[in-house]
């Protein structure tokens, strides 16, 4: 855990300063993500997705995870059974479910 | 013991169980090496795909084309995911997001295949291979998400063990309706001996399978022994019989005009006058019995007219009315030689001391044939009667004429465990004898 933490922390920066934003965004907010939760500060994609699938089952079609500034937050959009595509926002460090829009 | 066809269909049932069992654990096991290694397959042409898409920068950095690469290896927790590992870097799918992929040791040359625990419980197919690209040696491990598969492949396991159990059923039933079709011979040999018991029969029918054929030839071929026998030694003890009279009224003769001790002369008289009874009771079985096959059941309406005939002629000096009040189906288990013997005995007594009529009835009574004959004779007193049915005074002399015939009856009547009464004749005024013979007693 040490080690892939010390390897991995340059590579973000790395990436970070020399790539554009967006870039960073669309295909390594999961390395984003995996730092943060192994620095303790988020909870991991696998609970947040009980606590989403808790209340609205169905199938994951894609995981967002934004910072707010004053708190990370996780956009899950799923396939209900229903055949409707919810998006829902949780608190990445809570777990809390903040919101629940249905796509048009 | 179990019945062949218990013991046929035991022994089906467990080989079908077994077989049905190695068939299903044979398609079990192999389904699901097939489906792994379709998808073993899959996930090597991915790592290709992958390695064709990798480059490394002047920092020896590692950069993969992600536009290039299958959109599920991007949505997280997809079930498909790659990690790829170089000397100082490690990269994960996104689809992996925050999970970490515990990874397989050491650069191997050699495809290495592992069934790893994924994120949300899945179970995954795991494919790791080292390359050298650009000069840089790189590990990639790929994996995909077996539980889809696995949760066919048990459905297929259900659907495989219910066909199964069904296939085993039919065949059981199938198994069972040939068995019973090739035993009904036997069922049929079974009934027919029965038949030849009862003396409906003489012979075995011989169009049966040829298993069964050698056994009903043998038991043909002891009944015709037996019956030859039985027919030879019957013949010979009443030529003995024949033979012996002739001797004895000889015998009687002179002990009759010799000048022996009156003792000596009245043993001598009683005792070859026993032999005489004997043998005239031997003889009278002949002429009943005539020549028939041996255990054949007596029939009232085949047998008695003959046996009424037989009588006539026995006593040509009376002219005697003989009345029958016997049901057409009445029913009769009793041998027809014993059955004769029986009633030539209490027919022929009642001939002798009958004047003009005897009636003779039968009749089923429960479970039971009911025999009874009367004559309009002088009957016998009350001390006589209670004589005659007591066992072993059939050759004394105080019943003479009543007696010996009468006493053969009461013995045979004892040997087949029935009960014979005499009394009065309350409708003729003479005597009267009444049988009671059981049908389950001959069944025996």
């Amino acid at each position: 855990m040490m080690d892939s933490k010390r390897f991995l922390t340059p590579i973000i920066i790395v990436l970070l300063i020399s790539s554009p934003i967006s870039f960073v965004q669309a295909d390594d907010d999961h390395i984003e993500a995996k730092r943060l939760r192994d620095a303790g500060e988020i909870l991991s994609l696998e609970e947040i997705l009980k606590h989403a699938r808790q209340s609205h089952p169905g199938k994951v079609l894609e995981v967002e995870i934004e910072d707010e500034g004053s708190r990370m937050i996780y956009e899950v959009e799923i396939l209900g059974d229903d055949n409707i595509v919810r998006e829902i926002i949780i608190d990445a460090r809570s777990g809390e479910l903040i919101s629940v829009t249905k796509d048009n | 013991m179990q019945s062949i066809q218990t013991r046929l269909i035991i022994g089906l049932i467990f080989s079908l169980i077994i077989a049905f069992s190695a068939l299903w654990l044979l398609v079990s096991i192999n389904i699901r090496y097939v489906a792994e290694e379709y998808i073993a397959s899959r996930l090597v042409h991915d790592a290709e795909t992958l390695l064709s898409n990798i480059d490394f920068d002047q920092d020896s950095n590692l950069v993969i084309d992600q536009s290039r690469v299958d959109l599920v290896y991007q949505q997280p927790f997809s079930g498909h995911y790659y990690v790829i590992k170089t000397d100082k870097q490690s990269i994960r799918s996104r689809s992996l997001w925050d999970y970490e992929l515990i990874q397989v040791a050491g650069n191997t040359q050699d495809q290495q295949t592992t069934i790893l625990p994924g994120p949300e419980k899945q179970t995954l197919l795991v494919i790791s291979r080292s390359y050298t690209k650009q000069g840089h040696t790189l590990t990639v491990s790929i994996a995909e998400d077996l539980n889809p598969i696995d949760k066919n492949i048990v459905l297929l396991q259900y659907w495989f063990a219910a066909l199964a159990f069904g296939m085993l059923l039919i065949l059981i039933v199938v198994q069972a309706i040939i068995l019973r079709r090739s035993i009904s011979p036997i069922s049929r040999v079974h009934t027919e001996l029965k038949s030849l018991e009862q003396g409906r029969l003489d012979k075995l029918s011989t169009d049966s399978p040829t298993e069964l054929r050698p056994l009903i030839n043998e038991v043909n071929h002891l009944l015709t022994v037996t019956g030859q026998r039985l027919r030879r030694s019957r013949d010979a003890l009443s030529d003995l019989a024949h033979a012996i009279k002739k001797p004895l009224t000889v015998i009687q003769q002179q002990t009759s005009n010799s000048n022996l001790a009156d003792q000596t002369k009245n043993t001598m008289i009683r005792q070859t006058d026993e032999i005489y009874q004997l043998t005239d009771r031997i003889l009278k079985r002949a002429r009943l019995a005539g020549h028939s096959h041996s255990g054949a059941l007596f029939s009232f309406a085949k047998d008695l007219p003959a046996l009424i005939t037989t009588l006539q002629m026995m006593h040509p000096e009376k002219s005697i009315q003989l009345i029958t009040d016997i049901p057409g189906n009445i029913h009769c288990t009793v041998d027809r030689e014993d059955m004769l013997e029986l009633l030539g005995n209490i027919l022929d007594n009642a001939y002798k001391w009958a004047q003009q009529r005897i009636i003779l009835s039968a009749s089923n009574i429960d479970d039971s044939l009911h025999i009874c004959v009367e004559d309009d004779g002088p009957g016998a007193d009350q001390e006589n009667i209670s004589a005659l049915t007591q066992r072993g005074i059939r050759l004394d002399e105080k019943v003479a004429g009543h007696g010996f015939g009468l006493a053969i009856a009461a013995d045979m009547v004892n040997d087949y465990g029935g009960t014979i009464n005499f009394h009065r004749s309350e409708n003729l005024g003479g005597f009267r004898a009444e049988i009671i013979l059981k049908y389950a007693y001959t069944e025996q």
